[in-house]
């Protein structure tokens, strides 16, 4: 019974810090960046958001499936294949609040860094992180939700494989194809009322950045 | 310095050349849009543009090199309170020292000179706009810069604390030695303030020289201007503590100006304004004006091509202890008094005695 919703918060742990790691960067380039590549890359970077599930995990099935170019990592049917489909389909929800973070910040702060003789690695570490920390705290928050509440490209490119594959969503699905309502209600209930803790202490944290 | 810089900029075009001292204040002056916040971003290397630029004997920019600008030690205050917010006091005058060249100022003392000392410990982000200016001031300085470029100082305060901390500036940068660049369109700030002037109009230099010179350029507003003036160099040569007096030297000239008692030797800008000289062609014992001094006529201007002279005043440049001041008359008393090129008349002058050099 613990298994799915154990599996679950490591698949959103995992996904959450490597999004971390990828959207930290990739939100500094989008938001500070001026070159004609900007849009397209905006634009590909929020496609997961508007579509759905199932044609991100047929693509992604395609990619990792025994015929695709990636075939001989093994993902599918696998924990990190799951890693990876979760990476992809929460990827806007973390690289939006942190882009916005960092467009957030002056220019003339950086440039009044940079003439005090602080360089680009020490102006982004010393500065702009911690002046988005807000941005990439909520990022952090909404994108470990999001991968909880994943449905269409888990059980897409990762099945239904007890223990490996089986998260708490798909576990949701599997009780009540099996009519076994009690745990039904009992997973859907915890999943819900963990998301509103979690979009609570979100707004929460909104309230206080928007505050004098 | 030596610049020589051409920067496009949505649709305006700066195209500067120029060359100032190494040394003391220069003033980037002109009217709004003449493209001066741009030049002194330029100098700084937070913008760029094609051409050559040098400091202090080092090429900053050329057709091969460009030193970016957290290499070139010029520190930048912009006219916005860039304070980091999300630090303290203490930590946004740390982030500075922690990227100084080695052998910088002292924090603590630095902190002290600029009334910081007991707001250390406070958000950065919670200090009024005062405080917030001295902070940005001190962390330049912290950062032990070669040049100082600061874009309309102090512009947002009122003009007491605006006085003090121009004072104060003035008198920190001579002590290390550290000249200045700053962008300025008020009379008031840059003739407190600037040896040299830079003026730029519509992106192009139309006129760079010593400020007095400057300010009696008849290609320039200042000579026109209600508050014209001019700014000598002198030196405090003495007291009359019953008075209330000091005794100003330049030139062999002496100078009474009230005001509390200068440090002997002392070097003191001296202001004069135009309208505070009127002309007479006897030495009237009479007058309640102490300094009156005999002076020749060098010019009569009685209008002038950029037709910003009121009707009815005449602008009088005279020579005075080897220096040239611009006195503000009517027209009918130069008229009455017969003034011709070359002439000796005599001075009743009002000068007041500003900080510094």
């Amino acid at each position: 019974m613990m298994e799915p919703i154990l599996l679950s918060l490591r698949l959103a742990s995992v996904t959450t810090v490597i999004l971390l790691m990828l959207c930290i960067p990739l939100g500094w380039l989008l938001a500070r960046g001026r070159g004609a590549w900007r849009p397209f890359a905006e634009a590909f970077l929020t496609l997961p958001l508007v579509l759905p599930p199932t044609v991100l995990g047929f693509y992604l099935l395609l990619l990792l499936g025994p015929d695709g170019p990636l075939a001989p990592l093994h993902l599918v049917f696998s924990f990190w294949g799951l890693v990876v489909g979760s990476v992809v389909f929460s990827l806007p929800f973390v690289l939006r609040p942190i882009q916005s973070a960092f467009e957030g910040i002056s220019d003339n702060l950086l440039e009044s860094a940079a003439s005090l003789g602080a360089g680009p690695w020490h102006r982004i570490t010393r500065l702009a992180i911690p002046m988005a920390r807000r941005g990439i705290i909520s990022a952090a928050i909404l994108g470990f939700a999001h991968t909880l509440g994943e449905f269409g490209v888990v059980l897409m490119i990762g099945g239904n494989i007890a223990g490996k594959t089986r998260v708490l969503s798909v576990a949701i699905f599997d009780a009540v194809e099996r009519l076994d309502y009690a745990m039904a209600h009992f997973l859907s209930f915890g999943l819900l009322g963990f998301s509103f803790a979690i979009l609570l202490v979100l707004s929460w944290l909104n309230g206080r950045s928007s505050a004098p | 310095m030596k610049v020589d810089i051409k920067l496009n900029k949505g649709g305006f075009t700066l195209h500067a050349k120029a060359e100032w001292p190494d040394v003391g204040m220069t003033v980037i002056a002109g009217p709004s849009g003449a493209g001066k916040s741009s030049l002194l971003r330029a100098v700084v290397g937070l913008e760029h543009g094609q051409g050559q630029m040098e400091f202090a004997g080092e090429t900053l920019q050329n057709a091969s090199t460009l030193t970016p600008a957290h290499k070139r030690r010029m520190a930048w205050v912009s006219q916005h309170d860039d304070v980091f917010a999300h630090l303290s006091v203490r930590e946004n005058l740390e982030f500075a020292v922690r990227h100084a060249a080695p052998g910088g100022v002292d924090l603590a003392g630095v902190a002290e000179q600029f009334s910081l000392t007991r707001r250390l410990g406070q958000n950065a982000g919670a200090l009024s706009g005062g405080q917030k200016q001295r902070l940005v001031l001190a962390r330049a300085l912290l950062s032990n810069p070669r040049l100082l470029a600061l874009d309309e100082p102090f512009g947002a305060l009122d003009i007491e604390a605006r006085h003090a901390l121009l004072g104060l500036l003035h008198q920190v940068c001579e002590v290390q030695n550290l000249p200045v660049l700053f962008v300025s369109h008020e009379l008031d700030t840059l003739s407190r303030l600037a040896d040299f002037m830079i003026y730029l109009d519509d992106g192009k230099v139309v006129a760079q020289g010593a400020l007095n010179t400057c300010l009696l350029d008849n290609r320039l507003p200042y000579r026109y201007r209600d508050d014209a003036c001019v700014v000598l160099h002198a030196k405090a040569k003495g007291y009359e503590a019953g008075d209330g007096l000091n005794i100003l030297e330049f030139g062999g000239i002496n100078i009474f100006t009230p005001g509390v008692a200068l440090t002997k030797g002392q070097p003191v800008r001296l202001r004069i304004r135009a309208g505070d000289i009127s002309l007479s062609r006897a030495h009237h014992q009479d007058s309640s004006v102490l300094n009156i001094l005999p002076v020749t006529v060098l010019q009569v201007e009685h209008a002038d091509r950029q037709g910003l002279l009121p009707p009815g005043l005449v602008n009088i440049t005279l020579e005075l202890g080897g220096e040239m001041i611009l006195a503000r008359i009517t027209k009918k008393s130069a008229g009455n008094l017969g003034l011709v090129v070359g002439g000796e008349v005599f001075a009743q002058i009002k000068a007041s005695a500003l900080s510094g050099r």
